[in-house]
């Protein structure tokens, strides 16, 4: 319980505020501090880390959930501060980035003469009923999707940039665009029926199964806890990113089910993607649990795709 | 995301390699040049001239294709996918257009665009290779920061008119296209494809321009200060 007045900079050495807390405060508490005194910097906008070290590029970044004394501040300390641009919720992104694929897909099954202008198509009762089924799924799993994000997941970070809305929502809007552009197409040619209905029903398998491993990842944490766990049951026994395994499969099948080039390139996209992001956790696991000073050992699992990764 | 080694302390064998690749490319381009100012020199037929330096070209821009492999592996750090876009871009004005549709090699702005390569390379593969080397001089850098000022432009404005200029072509002949209906339920409209890069086309080439200025003023900073200081000098002893 010790007084201590922190200098606040910017990475440029200038200082931006000397803020008086108690070494036994949060990080959070402190950049609530900040935000008293400049309102244009709410909590979510701020970066603080320590000055880099010798050899360092960059200082540590300060964790919110983090007391002061951890990071070993004390009077006349200096903290760095930088500004992370204006932020919005995981959540909002997430519901915008669902919803246009949700809206747009259907859009293209429902009203050809809009987007293929000149061209005969079938009303709607006599369309090939993988179209029908395919329009179904496809808005199946984005709602699925909505919910999830209102009502399953937990988030790691509470924002992120907003720049990131527009990147995120023109993937999300664009592929879905162009996956409906081609399997509502007047000119569509049908797989094999029973082919097509096989695929859907495993499809649908693995939209519960990817759902069914979101709620065991949202039920590693309990509420306030914040440290990395281990997933384990269902198929997270064996793969570490086991809902993307669910994900990519699903659209694989999609694609074999529809027979459409379109949406091949749509999950190459999507696989490629949470190939960099599975990586990335399965080494951050690996590293965090390295079996010494008593804690757990990772064990030998695969990374998101057996066999391939 | 890549994992990037610092490429001039990579194996020696993998810096043999890299400078023999850059060595290969820049003989390459100066014959691809000389091709051209061969073939100009017998007469002004411009599709004399674009033959003359395609021979070459077609190979070197084949061959390229190497240097996505080597971004991808790490030996250069180099972005595999900007990379790949780029040879893209070079790959469709030479072979879709220029060499695929022979009526354009009529036009100026077909050997016009070989020559500009074929000037660019000639210093950038020579200006890595000897990098590696630790044995670059300074004209070359210097050169190397100031031509890009004329030949980019000049190069971006001749592949954006002959792909205007193909396009009429690619219409009435169906080049390059897939339509519907077919089995696995694909199209794809090059003309309206080249039509949209041709709206991307400046956008995209001032993200690598603009990458290039900024390069351009880091580098060449100390010489300018030292004949700063120079002429400072010179101006007291007066």
């Amino acid at each position: 319980m010790t007084l201590i007045s922190l200098d606040l900079q910017s990475r440029s050495g200038k200082t931006l505020a000397k803020l008086d807390v108690d070494s036994e405060d949060t990080v959070g508490q402190l950049k609530k501090k900040f935000h008293a005194v400049n309102k244009k910097y709410y909590p979510a906008r701020q970066r603080m880390t320590l000055p880099a070290k010798e050899g360092q590029k960059s200082g540590e970044v300060l964790k919110d959930s983090a007391k002061l004394s951890e990071y070993g501040l004390s009077s006349g300390s200096v903290v760095l501060f930088k500004d992370l641009g204006t932020q919005i919720d995981y959540s909002t992104v997430f519901f915008f980035e669902y919803f246009g694929p949700l809206v747009i897909y259907p859009l293209f099954f429902f009203l050809p003469q809009i987007f293929y202008p000149g061209q005969k198509a079938l009303p709607l009762d006599q369309r090939p009923l993988v179209q029908k089924i395919a329009v179904a799924y496809w808005m199946f799993h984005y709602a699925k999707r909505i919910f999830e994000t209102y009502f399953v997941h937990t988030f790691g970070h509470a924002t992120m940039p907003i720049k990131n809305l527009f990147k995120n929502c023109s993937y999300y809007y664009g592929f879905a665009a162009f996956v409906a552009y081609f399997v509502n197409h007047p000119a569509y040619t049908a797989p094999d029926e029973t082919l097509s209905l096989v695929c859907f029903a495993l499809a649908m398998v693995c939209q519960f199964s990817n759902f069914r491993c979101h709620t065991i990842l949202s039920n590693l944490r309990a509420p306030g806890e914040t440290a990395y766990k281990i997933p384990s049951g269902f198929l997270f026994n064996y793969i570490t990113c086991a809902n993307y395994t669910a994900e990519i499969w699903g659209w694989i099948l999609f694609t074999i089910g529809t027979h459409t080039i379109a949406a091949g390139l749509f999950t190459a996209a999507g696989a490629f993607q949470m190939a960099e992001w599975a990586r990335g956790k399965h080494k951050r696991l690996q590293k965090l649990f390295d079996g010494k000073d008593g804690r757990q050992k990772y064990p030998k699992r695969w990374v998101m795709f057996p066999p391939l990764l | 995301m890549t994992k990037h080694r610092e490429h001039n302390n990579a194996h020696p064998a993998i810096r043999g390699y890299l400078v023999l690749y850059n060595a290969v490319q820049g003989i390459g381009w100066s014959l691809c040049l000389a091709a051209c100012l061969s073939a100009a020199h017998k007469g002004p037929d411009r599709q004399s001239i674009f033959l003359a330096g395609s021979v070459y070209a077609r190979w070197l821009q084949f061959a390229a294709f190497a240097e996505i492999l080597h971004a991808g592996t790490g030996i250069v750090p180099s972005s595999p996918v900007t990379n790949f876009l780029q040879w893209l871009g070079r790959a469709n004005a030479l072979f879709m257009f220029a060499v695929g549709i022979p009526e354009l090699q009529h036009l100026s702005c077909a050997p016009l665009m070989l020559i500009v390569w074929s000037l660019g390379e000639m210093i950038r593969y020579p200006w890595y290779g000897l990098q590696l080397l630790h044995a670059c001089p300074a004209w070359l850098t210097w050169l190397r920061y100031n031509a890009f000022l004329l030949l980019y432009p000049t190069g971006v404005v001749s592949e954006m008119l002959l792909l205007w200029k193909g396009l009429p072509y690619l219409r009435s002949r169906d080049l390059y296209s897939i339509h519907m209906p077919n089995k696995y339920n694909f199209a794809w409209d090059y003309a309206i494809f080249i039509q949209i890069m041709l709206v991307l086309y400046p956008y995209l080439w001032w993200g690598n321009f603009s990458s290039l200025l900024r390069q351009r003023s880091k580098k060449l900073k100390a010489p300018v200060a030292a004949g700063g200081q120079r002429a400072a000098a010179a101006g007291k002893e007066d």
